[in-house]
């Protein structure tokens, strides 16, 4: 699942975490002091998981992880933490959207230190635990450094509509890279036979060509109609090559529920793009 | 799964790469073909219809219902007919926890040149009847710029009805093909539409074969494990897909793809099967 084509050089991989996040959904670091082995020159990539511990029926927690510090010279560095899904009362099923690989290719130097972060964007009963993977090399690669960028959390209401989400600032940009959107419900129970179909509109007028993009998210997950207490989440990640008009734009979110559900949902987008560091 | 899609398009980087939607649309409960959106506009920008990411759910299904369900692009602009893909095998409703559940969304690349001018008409026909509508809409991936790939054009064989009895083979529809040059791929489907009791399952073989598929003839199969057996109450959906590349050369230009299936184990419901070919051709 993870695999990936970076082996013509010296692959290192460190581990940050597990570390208990809280339940709140301010940012906690999962590794504040994370040193950067001396071999290291450049950060390939990461994979971040999370989960919930012990979660109540219904907790799940959708979060973003990024990666900060005064040393790590290529903020901002953000992306999407799998959605843990909690735990359905009839069966005690607790899951996790697999973990995925984000490529950065940030040229670092050994020993530098990085303060590794996630932040959870709805409230959970029980503390969320998340890790994550670092994958670096030991040569660097020359491909241009990928900047990350999340919304936080678009709440949804219960019907059929289409929501306005939080803008994404680029302050820096030449070209984007990539899209995603994500779904989740958390803390809260779905009743018997609901089902979640997720839209992603994603607009900006300092985009090259093209200004508006829509798709759907990966179809819903679980439903659990004995005793009506559910988790659903859906995510979609694609390529966007784009040059920008100009270095600094502003994207605009929306989120189309074209369902009727009774708990409501939490969206968030991300763009993923190259340009300068700052 | 999303990796997979995004991995799938990492290589048309740099020729602009846009997406917008179609649907979802409710398909209704019949097996006739239902349009997801007659009169889709192609945005003006596009150039190439690069793939689709086709999603399709049962809205409140009844217990162990399925969806096996081809899609299609039609239209009189439209220079990628015939161009059928299966959507996702979407899993019904488990009785004692009433999961319901897709096989995650796939990209099928079809590489189908376009003005930005043209009219479209998406579709979708079911395999089996389902008790409650189905919704189904499509993400369409497009360039601004023609990838240079060759176009792949596609088409799939309707329900084959399994059995309840073991060792079970059966002839599905033919396959007929025009202006073939190479095949790009296979594809064969097999769900369970219906109560399954407890700890059954499905293993089951796709046999394609084409007279003038050059060199070999004859491919076989099987499809990826059962997924799905919920033993508490008995109440089950299984379903299995199975994709795989095959580069064969087509000794004249029309073609007939025989299919087969062989099931081998006993099930409470006869599945039921779909095959489907992808090819490289010319109008």
């Amino acid at each position: 699942m993870v695999r990936e084509q970076v082996t013509q050089m010296g692959l290192i991989y460190r581990t940050a975490g597990p570390t208990a996040t809280g339940v709140a959904t301010a940012r906690a670091s999962i590794k504040s002091d994370f040193k950067v082995p001396a071999e290291a020159r450049e950060l390939i990539g990461v994979m971040v998981g999370i989960q919930i511990e012990q979660p109540n029926e219904g907790d799940s927690i959708l979060a973003v992880w990024d990666i900060a510090g005064k040393d790590y010279r290529y903020q901002p560095c953000e992306g999407l933490a799998p959605v843990g899904n909690g735990k359905l009362s009839v069966i005690d099923e607790m899951s996790t959207t697999p973990m995925e690989i984000w490529k950065i290719h940030a040229p670092l130097n050994g020993n530098e230190v990085l303060d590794i972060g996630i932040e959870p964007l709805s409230a959970m009963g029980v503390n969320g635990q998340a890790f994550m993977t670092l994958i670096f090399s030991t040569v660097r690669t020359g491909k241009p450094v990928i900047y990350g960028k999340a919304s936080r959390e678009i709440a949804t209401g219960t019907a059929v509509a289409l929501t306005d989400g939080t803008d994404i600032g680029i302050d820096d940009g030449s070209r984007m890279h990539e899209l995603w959107g994500v779904v989740t419900i958390g803390t809260a129970t779905v009743v018997v036979a609901e089902e979640l179909l997720a839209e992603f509109i994603m607009r900006c007028t300092g985009w090259k060509g093209v200004q508006e993009q829509k798709f759907f998210a990966e179809p819903m997950h679980a439903i659990d109609g004995t005793t009506g207490v559910n988790t659903v989440q859906a995510i979609m990640r694609l390529p966007f090559d784009r040059e920008l008009k100009t270095n600094a734009v502003t994207i605009k979110t929306q989120a189309y529920n074209h369902d009727v559900l009774s708990a409501a949902g939490i969206y968030a987008h991300g763009v993923r793009w190259i340009g300068a560091p700052g | 799964m999303t990796n997979q899609i995004l991995k799938a398009l990492e290589s048309y980087r740099g020729i602009g790469l846009f997406y917008d939607t179609v649907g979802p649309a409710a398909v209704g409960t019949g097996v006739a073909r239902a349009a997801i959106d007659a009169e889709y506009s192609v945005p003006s920008a596009a150039r190439e219809l690069v793939g689709v990411i086709p999603t399709i759910m049962g809205e409140a299904p009844a217990p162990a219902e399925s969806i096996l369900a081809i899609g299609d692009i039609i239209g009189a602009d439209f220079k990628g007919i015939p161009c059928e893909f299966p959507f996702p095998v979407a899993a019904g409703k488990l009785g004692a926890i009433d999961q319901l559940e897709t096989t995650p969304m796939e990209f099928w690349p079809i590489h189908a040149p376009l003005k930005g001018t043209e009219d479209l008409n998406f579709g979708q026909e079911m395999c089996d009847a389902n008790a409650a509508d189905a919704q189904a809409g499509l993400t369409l991936v497009f360039s601004e710029k023609p990838s240079g790939r060759d176009q792949i054009f596609g088409k799939f064989s309707r329900e084959i009805a399994g059995s309840t009895t073991a060792a079970y083979v059966a002839e599905g529809t033919d396959i007929k093909i025009s202006n073939a040059l190479k095949m790009y791929e296979m594809v064969a489907i097999a769900v369970c539409a219906g109560i399954v009791t407890a700890d059954q399952e499905l293993a089951s073989k796709a046999t394609m074969k084409c007279s003038v598929w050059d060199p070999i003839q004859t491919q076989e199969f099987f499809l990826a494990p059962i997924h799905a057996i919920e033993a508490t109450s008995g109440v089950a959906t299984v379903k299995q897909i199975m994709r795989l590349p095959l580069d064969a050369k087509f000794k004249t230009l029309n073609a007939v793809v025989e299919t087969i299936i062989e099931q081998y184990d006993a099930l409470t419901v006869a599945p039921m099967y779909a095959h489907g070919v992808r090819w490289y051709g010319s109008k």
